[in-house]
């Protein structure tokens, strides 16, 4: 029993490394993401390396996510799949789908839980920026990836490896619940290039953005009781005062950046 | 899907037939960082009777003035022994949930947490909540102190395991990589 272990090296591009896991239940997923992170840098540190899973170490490369990959199952059955349905996906998906972009702010918090999360979260990099969802474009909030059948599932693209898997789960699976106990419907499917819109036309078709910071995503969770009740009152607690001091510390933090634009110029 | 289930029992067997000699009960705080409690192999019945004790304000960092004891109750699910040897022996991992001195989950644990959300979702008639993840992160130089520097490494190793759960570290170009159909 357990795994074996084969290290090779090649020649690859430098930087940034992706596993794609198959799915596993919630649970077993939660602590599968954090033995994974144990074993990739046990073994990172062994080949004289570090792996790191901060959301955006660099600027103007790539950060790194953790799209999250969802469907419910009733015993063997794809809650989310109806092949008479529209795009062969359920009122249940639909749903679901409709409960995550309602909930979207407040989740981001979760989410997306350090500062530095947010300089992920930024246009140019595929990252998504936008409260929408599509089954054709390949950077949205919620993506619609094209399988069916027991593969049909909701993709959330702004989750980073920053995230407690154990509350994203949770607080994702709350807010998807919801809009099935209350039949939201989402708002129409974004096919086009949302990075191209005016701000203006973004408002116009009830696309709205995502926190820029961590404060903005916090103050979204505090008026948002569904994502709460996903953490309960313990944890809700621990997080918010935990991330106020975050927050705190950080703002009195003067850049580089700062130093860099401001010093001459005044 | 579903992960193997041992009773203690076979744990015990794998314990003497693989010398055990380390059990780390792993535990997931606030945020999300791992926290450990290694214990020799002698406490290996401590272990499966729940009966280790941690300190609670490791989960959320803050002291309590009451009594915060709390025990530790693995997953039995969750053996694993690591496949990196150790001159001192092998090292096998729980991952546990975190409870009250009288066995009730500490609501402050994640992980119980979790399972709290997954309880509501079967009374709403579902059965499973199944998750696909893809974590992404950098490699970086180590420098001869052994600290990350910000140089990215330009040698990546690929890593493949073998494990019935497991999919492979795929090395490559972010933009582009990615694939439908997690699932095949």
């Amino acid at each position: 029993m357990g795994f074996e272990v084969e290290a090779s090296h090649h020649e690859v591009a430098p930087g940034q490394h992706e596993v794609d896991f198959k799915y596993a239940n919630a649970l077993e997923a939660a602590d599968n993401i954090q033995t994974f992170k144990l074993v990739v840098k046990t073994i990172a540190r062994k080949h004289g390396l570090y792996a790191t899973f901060m959301p955006k170490p660099l600027h103007g490369i790539n950060g790194s996510g953790m799209h999250m990959n969802m469907s419910l199952f009733k015993g063997k059955d794809n809650a989310f799949f109806d092949a008479e349905g529209e795009d062969q996906l359920s009122a249940t998906a639909l749903h679901f789908l409709a409960g995550l972009l309602d909930h979207a702010r407040a989740l981001t918090a979760i989410n997306n839980p350090i500062v530095n999360s947010y300089k992920r979260l930024v246009p140019g990099f595929e990252a998504p920026v936008y409260i929408a969802w599509s089954g054709k474009n390949r950077s949205p909030l919620i993506r619609v990836p094209s399988g069916r059948g027991v593969s049909t599932r909701l993709e959330m693209r702004s989750v980073d490896p920053s995230a407690n898997p154990y509350l994203s789960i949770a607080a994702m699976l709350t807010a998807g619940l919801d809009g099935i106990e209350e039949k939201l419907q989402p708002e129409e499917a974004v096919d086009r290039n949302i990075y191209r819109m005016a701000q203006s036309e973004r408002l116009a078709n009830h696309i709205q953005d995502l926190p820029s910071t961590l404060h903005n995503a916090l103050k979204y969770l505090e008026t948002d009781e569904v994502v709460q009740s996903a953490l309960g009152d313990h944890l809700y607690h621990s997080f918010l005062d935990s991330k106020n001091v975050e927050w705190a510390a950080y703002r009195q933090q003067v850049s580089e950046w700062e130093r860099e634009q401001y010093l001459e110029l005044y | 899907m579903a992960r193997k289930q041992y009773t203690a029992d076979e744990i015990r067997d794998i314990v003497k037939q693989e010398n055990v000699q380390f059990l780390r009960l792993m535990f997931t705080d606030i945020n999300g960082i791992i926290k450990n409690v290694e214990v020799p192999i002698s406490q290996l019945d401590k272990v499966l009777n729940n009966k280790i004790t941690m300190d609670g304000s490791s989960i959320d960092g803050f002291v309590r003035i009451e009594e915060s004891d709390m025990l530790l109750f693995p997953d039995l699910d969750t053996w694993m022994i690591f496949p990196w040897g150790s001159e001192h022996g092998k090292v096998a991992r729980l991952i546990c949930s975190v409870h009250m001195t009288d066995g009730t989950p500490f609501a402050g644990d994640p992980r119980n947490n979790l399972a709290r959300v997954i309880e509501k979702m079967k009374a709403d008639g579902f059965s499973s909540f199944n998750i696909g993840p893809e974590p992404e992160f950098f490699l970086f130089k180590l420098d001869d102190n052994g600290r990350p520097t910000t140089t990215l490494n330009d040698k990546a190793p690929t890593l493949t395991w073998h494990h019935s759960t497991w999919a492979k570290i795929a090395s490559g170009h972010r933009a582009g990589t990615r694939k439908d159909g997690l699932r095949s």
